[in-house]
């Protein structure tokens, strides 16, 4: 290398050094914190008992289960993923009564069975959102008697 | 260092160590099938393709930019200069892979442009948890792009050495790009520190490595003389030149290599026009300077490569008295024929 190419080398060395920190940190930072509760594990989410209301919406292959330890309480929204989200980055909502996204519940990937445990007993309704299209994927508003 | 452009230069070494690439590449990707497969059985083909290319061209990037630095400090690292193209176009390839499926699950089922939409999507620029991510890896993939295409002699000739080094040192641009994409996209949604303490600590290795290999070069650089047609400066004694090897002198932060051969002295410009490799950290083969990065050749006495080729790099007269080494620390020519220092 010649003198050149080795100034050049420094440069973009010293600009890396400074700036990627910069970007890697903030951007840790920057993940939201969601309460630890709400994550989707199913090693954590056991399913609750009993069964105490079920909405299915299968044009969108989705089904909710509401459960509980007793047959008064609903305490786990379970989400069961027949086909696949178009949108590979889901994230779901609770859809508050302004027809806007809520409070986050967790994530959807892939087919399968996902269990949030909730605080609402009457969920308003649910709304999965993707996060990399800044974009509403289904919007689901639940009928309760 | 070829006379005709071939599709693919391999030689015996370079088919050696594709085979260790290739071998590298599959053993990674069965390896994370495997693991992925038996702890989440329900991961989709896609998801899977997606991160296992993702994380390899990350990987395979690290090695990339590792190999300068390591060689700088390290001359055992050399074969691997030597090979690096294959492995870079590799990487390329690997990335294409990662970025097309990507594209292809996010952005293949609208209605519109799958491209325009990876540009549209998402306009939050202002939100770092929200930051459009996959603009910064489609950037990095067209500069890997460029680079792979012209990873080539035929590129280096006609480009002229000097656009085509600028246009490969945006692989630092694309890192940096990468980087950010993975951190402002996958890591967002990622809930174990282990993917983002990797990512950390290989930026971290990359920058001890090139900080290093500056400081040896720095440390070069600091002796360094006034460029001169009349004023003969003191190299060395001539034992401490090795048989077939240079000893590298500085002037204006230029380096020149005297090399010893055959009981005889000559001096050139040190850089090698291929791809601006050290010549003086080569060696004499066959009776010529050979470059360690990619055995680019030249003839001590006139800087010339041996014809057909036609490369020349500058030379420098050089004497020797009293068993001390003297170089005029003036540029001829390139080319120009210099009568070299006989030892006696």
């Amino acid at each position: 290398m010649n003198a050149g190419l080795r100034k050049r080398h420094l440069i973009f060395w010293i600009l890396i050094l400074i700036i990627l920190p910069i970007i890697m940190i903030r951007a840790k930072i920057n993940v939201p914190k969601q309460p630890i509760e709400n994550k989707t594990y199913l090693e954590v989410n056991k399913q609750k008992p009993v069964l105490i209301k079920e909405i299915n919406d299968m044009n969108d292959g989705l089904k909710f289960n509401f459960r509980g330890d007793n047959d008064k309480q609903i305490s786990q929204l379970e989400v069961i993923l027949v086909k696949p989200l178009k949108d590979a980055s889901s994230t779901l909502f609770e859809l508050n009564y302004n027809d806007e996204k809520g409070t986050y519940i967790g994530e959807l990937s892939q087919t399968g069975v996902y269990r949030f445990p909730i605080k609402n007993q009457r969920l308003y309704g649910v709304l999965i959102f993707d996060e990399i299209k800044n974009d509403v994927v289904i919007k689901k508003v639940f009928q309760w008697d | 260092m070829g006379l005709n452009y071939q599709l693919v230069l391999w030689n015996k070494n370079k088919k050696v160590y594709d085979r260790y690439i290739l071998l590298f590449v599959l053993l990674y990707l069965v390896l994370f099938w495997a693991i992925t497969l038996i702890t989440n059985r329900n991961t989709t083909l896609e998801t899977l393709t997606i991160r296992s290319s993702g994380t390899l061209a990350i990987l395979l990037l690290h090695i990339i930019l590792s190999i300068g630095p390591l060689a700088r400090i390290n001359t055992k690292f050399l074969p691997l200069l030597y090979n690096r193209r294959h492995l870079g176009v590799t990487m390329f390839l690997i990335a294409l892979i990662h970025g097309g499926f990507s594209i292809f699950q996010f952005h293949m089922l609208g209605d519109v442009n799958p491209i325009y939409s990876v540009f549209t999507s998402n306009l939050d620029y202002s939100s770092l948890h929200d930051f459009p991510f996959q603009v910064l890896g489609f950037i990095a993939l067209l500069i890997l792009f460029a680079m792979a295409a012209t990873s080539h002699d035929f590129w280096l000739a006609n480009l002229s050495a000097k656009t085509w080094k600028a246009l490969h040192m945006l692989v630092y641009v694309a890192y940096a790009l990468i980087v950010s994409h993975v951190f402002l996209g996958a890591f967002q949604q990622e809930t174990s520190p282990y993917m983002p303490a990797l990512i950390g600590i290989g930026f971290v290795i990359l920058v001890i490595l090139h900080i290093t290999a500056g400081i040896k070069e720095v440390r070069k650089d600091r002796q360094t003389y006034k460029a001169s047609d009349t004023d003969w400066k003191y190299v060395c004694e001539i034992d401490e030149i090795e048989e077939d090897r240079a000893k590298i002198f500085i002037v204006d932060n230029e380096r020149i290599a005297i090399f010893k051969y055959e009981n005889k002295l000559s001096a050139i410009h040190n850089v090698c026009k291929h791809q601006g490799g050290p010549l003086g950290e080569g060696k004499i083969v066959d009776g010529c300077i050979t470059c360690p990065w990619h055995g680019y050749q030249y003839l001590p006495q006139n800087g010339q490569s041996p014809p057909p080729f036609t490369e020349k790099v500058a030379t420098y007269h050089v004497k020797i008295e009293d068993n001390k080494v003297y170089v005029l620390p003036k540029a001829l020519e390139e080319g120009t024929e210099v009568t070299p220092a006989i030892i006696k």
